[in-house]
């Protein structure tokens, strides 16, 4: 069923194949969009939204949208390059972000992406939430809830044999939270809590059994490297 | 003329100053165009002076720290704050959303590292500051003109800033400088 | 407990598909969810505790808690605010002796707000389990209250004083109170219910269909207005064999009540609608997605679906096959969303999907599915007899029809309009014979904030599109108290929380409205609505997009209501 589509990234003529969502044919091409929710295979859930590109004129999630031809797509103009900072501030305002005493640190996407954008304070006022830790649902890993900025990868990337979830949503709106559900305990495998780990974009999902902190700062995935930019 | 400089420590650890200190031998060529004021590097206690560069590292979590804030609000021209703590409450506001006594009766009777503290007293001398209810980043409370993040912020961001400012230029941090760690 | 559970699972089918339908039962039966009917409910389902609480957290109306034996809940929209909500509160903290958002000591009352239970016309009104009383005012308040303590069953209290919704809810045919002044094609009776279908058999072919409503230029009645005729076309073509119909009957935009009143009134040609679509896309079942404040009209549109059973136009036995089922919404705003309200259909949390596919392709439980609004169903019998010239000559050029317009707030007249596209808010402000009016908000929450200025704009897709709340404000009102921080309110408590930008935003605009009530708006304030204005026009569905427009009209607009610190310019929208 794969044929061959031509659209324009940021004035460039590219070709690529149907059923591939932008950030896919942009990232084929060489071209960096930002994300923090996408999932490859999964377009239900765009949530941070810093993917945004404009497409055709208007503002869509290049995670979740597919290819099509003669598509005209922007992904950098300053407009969008500021909404996502706006983005980027905005999750660090409403977590407790404290970088320092994060073991995340260095490998964090969401601080990577503050580096890349050169964030030096946020514009939003920091709410300091306490949603607190969880430490007994799992015994493989713990979840620092107010590091959670809710891209609900967890939920999407990590199932069991039937498809169910291991972390599952409570509540909506500001009060919205993602959990690991305690009773999925007993089949939750090292491998699916690397993977969590993996997953989490962020310093929330954290493994219980390795050591913290074990790469030395200078090492770490991002301290050297931006984002996004594979050649250095 | 040299410009003057001025640094303070509020609800901070001094790493922000140690790291000011780490620009190693940069230091010399910095003493040559700047002339530290009020610092605890220098030890001066009170402002004289109009001061050009105020550096401000920890956020506040007492009410001296916003009545120092304050004055170097008033005294400086340009004033930045130096670090997480300064810039959005740091490892000291770990304790916001908690409740202030929960944190003092950890902190002083029942945490699992109080030993000797046998008469559990709770520090209460009135030449003591009062403990504010959360911490306070430096821009909720007085206007903050630059943010150096980091904690501590690498030297070369700190030296980027203060030369940058010094000649007029826009701060241009290099990716390895700015750090959140 | 146990066995309880299994037969209500039993009637509804062990299906997770019908969650909220076992939901409902089980609160009806148990007062809430409790923990035990949890742990019960995911033995008998197979599904864990936290998948289940995932889907009822999401929910006003599934409460986790005791909310009291006598659940009340005090619409605490705009039209309510203005017309004494705060004395109905005082009556009902004394009478039930509890506060707001709290249980009373021996558990009898509970008290708690909502934002719009689609009584607009008839403010103050509260919903006491599940039965809408309105037109409150202190006496019948306490009245009301003081039986219930005397013992009076719920339903004779109902009766005594809300006469027509009561005969709806035992299932007997009634006119709401609501006033209708105006009538057009929709709503006058120059048609008799099921001519249609009855041309259906004999004369035309479902290609016939989609190409006249195509032709009307009937667009969605819901707000949004996509070309019915074209979604029609989409679902036609889509290759599958089963398909659905969906009315969309979560009427929540506050301020409306008009679809309230067409399935009261005219249930007949809404389903007659359903009917002919499904005749025309190929669909075997069509379900109406009827909210929870409306639930007591359940029975009488069961009746009516009884009668068509029974006339064969649906169910088992009719030429089409076609049958009609009511699906019972749980309290959430952005179930009005087309894909939300699939999802929440499917029982899962009713939050909207990503639009990569279209419901024509990917709908109901993944099959190709149409969703349209009451309003939109009930008039496509109408066109189907008479024509689609008929009914393009109403309205303009680009606006074909009429528009059932639900108006309320401080007018002479508050009810429903039935008018041509292309009326303007000064004509309006006339039929309703409003004074004073300082503003009008055309499209409820997430519509316009307008000055007398621009009163004469006009209601069309061009200019003023609406689903259909008209609310009207006069020179008495403060619209930051009144109208925006309310707006602000509601949005962050109906947000579904998916979007980084529509879960954070609003509370930080809050903060600033509020700081509007005492403070001069700053410049740097200014700037940041503006910004995060757009921010949140990036987000997922149209809720969390228009979270800041009635603030965003009220700050450009109504300049001279507050005090700015330095005058920004002022870029015009
Ligand atoms: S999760 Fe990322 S941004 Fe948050 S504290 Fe950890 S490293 Fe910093
Ligand atoms: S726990 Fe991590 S992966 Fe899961 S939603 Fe939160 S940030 Fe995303
Ligand atoms: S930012 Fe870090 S180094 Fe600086 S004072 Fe705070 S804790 Fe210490
Ligand atoms: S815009 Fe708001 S309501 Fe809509 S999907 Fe996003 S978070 Fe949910
Ligand atoms: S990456 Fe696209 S919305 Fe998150």
């Amino acid at each position: 069923m794969q044929k061959n589509i031509s659209l324009s990234i940021n004035g460039n003529k590219i070709s690529t194949t149907k059923s591939k969502t932008i950030v896919e044919a942009a990232e084929d091409n060489g071209i960096y969009i930002p994300t923090l929710c996408f999932l490859k295979g999964k377009l239900d859930h765009s949530n941070c939204r810093i993917c945004t590109v404009k497409v055709d004129g208007y503002h869509k999630p290049a995670c979740s949208t597919l290819v099509a031809d003669n598509m005209d797509v922007i992904t950098n103009s300053d407009e969008l390059e500021e909404l996502r900072k706006y983005i980027i501030e905005l999750l660090f305002s409403t977590g407790n972000h404290i970088c320092a005493v994060c073991q995340k640190s260095g490998d964090c996407e969401l601080q990577a992406l503050a580096y890349k954008y050169k964030l030096l304070f946020s514009r939003f006022e920091h709410l300091y939430p306490n949603k607190g830790i969880d430490t007994t649902s799992s015994d493989k890993i713990i979840m620092d809830k107010s590091r959670c900025i809710l891209c609900q990868r967890c939920i999407q990337a990590i199932k069991d044999k039937d498809g169910n979830p291991f972390f599952v949503l409570q509540g909506r709106s500001n009060a919205l939270e993602v959990v690991f559900d305690k009773e999925m305990n007993d089949i939750f495998t090292q491998e699916d809590a690397i993977e969590a780990v993996k997953q989490c974009p962020v310093g929330c999902i954290l493994s219980k059994e390795s050591a913290a902190f074990e790469t030395p700062i200078g090492r770490r995935q991002f301290d050297k490297t931006e984002i996004g930019n594979k050649e250095v | 003329m040299k410009a003057t400089i001025a640094t303070t420590s509020l609800a901070g650890c001094f790493g922000c100053h140690m790291s000011i200190l780490d620009i190693d031998e940069r230091l010399l060529d910095l003493l040559d165009i700047v002339e530290f004021d009020k610092s605890p590097i220098t030890d001066i206690k009170k402002f004289t002076r109009q001061i050009d560069i105020g550096l401000i590292e920890g956020g506040c979590c007492n009410s001296e720290n916003i009545i120092v804030l304050k004055d170097f609000r008033k005294h400086c021209k340009i004033l930045i704050a130096v670090g997480e703590c300064a810039i959005m409450g740091g490892v000291p506001s770990m304790r916001n959303g908690i409740e202030l006594d929960e944190c003092i009766n950890e902190a002083y009777i029942s945490g699992p590292t109080v030993k000797l503290n046998t008469e559990k007293i709770i520090p209460n001398d009135p030449e003591l500051p009062a403990l504010l209810p959360r911490v306070y980043s430096c821009n909720e409370i007085v206007k903050i003109d630059y943010f150096l993040p980091g904690c501590p912020p690498r030297p070369d961001l700190i030296w980027e800033a203060i030369t940058s400012l010094l000649e007029g230029r826009q701060i241009d941090p290099s990716y390895e400088s700015l750090k959140f760690d | 407990m146990k066995t309880t559970i299994s037969s209500i699972i039993d009637k509804t089918g062990n299906d997770r598909h019908k969650l909220l339908n076992i939901l409902h039962l089980l609160q009806l039966e148990y007062g809430y969810i409790t923990e035990d009917v949890i742990e019960a409910l995911s033995e008998e389902l197979n599904i864990t505790k936290s998948q289940i609480l995932q889907v009822t957290s999401f929910y006003h109306y599934l409460y986790d808690e005791f909310k009291g034996r006598i659940v009340i809940h005090v619409n605490r929209s705009i039209i309510a605010l203005i017309s004494g909500y705060a004395d109905i509160v005082k009556t009902l903290e004394k009478e039930c002796s509890c506060k707001m958002e709290t249980i009373s000591e021996d558990g009898e009352f509970g008290l708690w707000n909502t934002s719009c239970i689609g009584m607009s016309d008839q403010e103050p009104a509260i919903l006491i389990n599940g039965f809408p009383f309105t037109d409150l005012n202190t006496s019948k308040t306490k009245e009301i209250i003081s039986k219930i303590k005397n013992g009076k069953s719920l339903e004779s209290i109902f009766e005594e004083y809300e006469p027509d919704k009561y005969k709806l809810s035992i299932g007997e045919q009634s006119v709401d109170k609501t006033k209708t002044y105006i009538k057009g094609p929709l709503l006058d009776d120059e048609y008799t219910p099921f001519t249609s279908i009855e041309l259906l058999q004999t004369k035309i072919s479902p290609q016939n269909i989609l190409d006249i409503v195509y032709e009307s230029g009937l667009q969605g009645r819901g707000g949004a207005g996509f070309s019915v005729g074209r979604k029609w076309k989409a679902a036609a073509q889509a290759k599958n064999k089963k398909k659905y119909v969906i009315c969309n009957a979560d009427e929540g935009e506050p301020g409306t009540f008009k679809d309230r009143v067409l399935l009261s009134e005219k249930p007949e040609v809404v389903f007659e609608g359903m009917l002919i679509s499904a005749y025309a896309i190929g669909a075997h079942k069509g379900i109406v997605y009827l909210r929870k404040e409306y639930e007591y009209m359940k029975v009488y549109l069961e009746k009516v679906l009884q009668d068509m059973r029974d006339k064969e136009f649906i169910g088992p036995n009719s030429i089409f096959g076609f049958e009609i089922r009511i699906q019972i919404g749980a309290g959430a705003y952005v179930c009005g969303e087309a894909s939300a309200l699939l999802e929440s259909m499917e029982g899962k949390r009713g939050e909207p999907r990503e639009k990569y596919m279209q419901p024509t392709e990917y709908g109901y439980l993944g099959k190709p599915t149409i969703v349209n609004n009451v309003e939109s169903f009930a008039i496509v019998p109408s066109i189907i007899y008479h024509g689609s010239k008929w009914y393009k000559h109403y309205g303009t050029d680009f606006s074909a029809g009429t528009k059932v317009l639900s108006i309320a707030g401080d007018c002479a007249k508050p009810g429903i309009y039935e008018l041509p596209w292309g009326i303007s808010i000064n004509t309006l402000l006339k039929l309703t014979y409003a004074k004073n009016t300082k503003a009008v908000i055309v499209g409820g929450m997430s519509g316009h904030l307008l000055p007398p200025e621009e009163f004469d704009r006009v209601i069309c897709y061009s200019d003023l599109s609406t689903g259909g709340a008209i609310m009207i404000l006069n020179n008495e009102r403060n619209l930051l108290k009144d109208v925006v921080l309310p707006s602000l309110d509601f949005f962050i408590d109906e947000s579904c929380g998916s979007c980084s930008t529509c879960r954070n935003v609003p509370g930080y605009l809050r903060e600033i409205a509020r700081d509007m009530e005492y403070h001069k708006l700053s410049h740097s304030n200014y700037i940041k609505i503006i910004e995060w204005g757009k921010l949140l026009s990036i987000s997922r569905c149209g809720l969390g997009k228009s979270v800041a427009s009635l603030l965003i009209d009220f700050i450009h607009k109504f300049t001279h209501d507050y005090e700015i610190e330095t005058l920004p310019e002022i870029k015009s929208d």
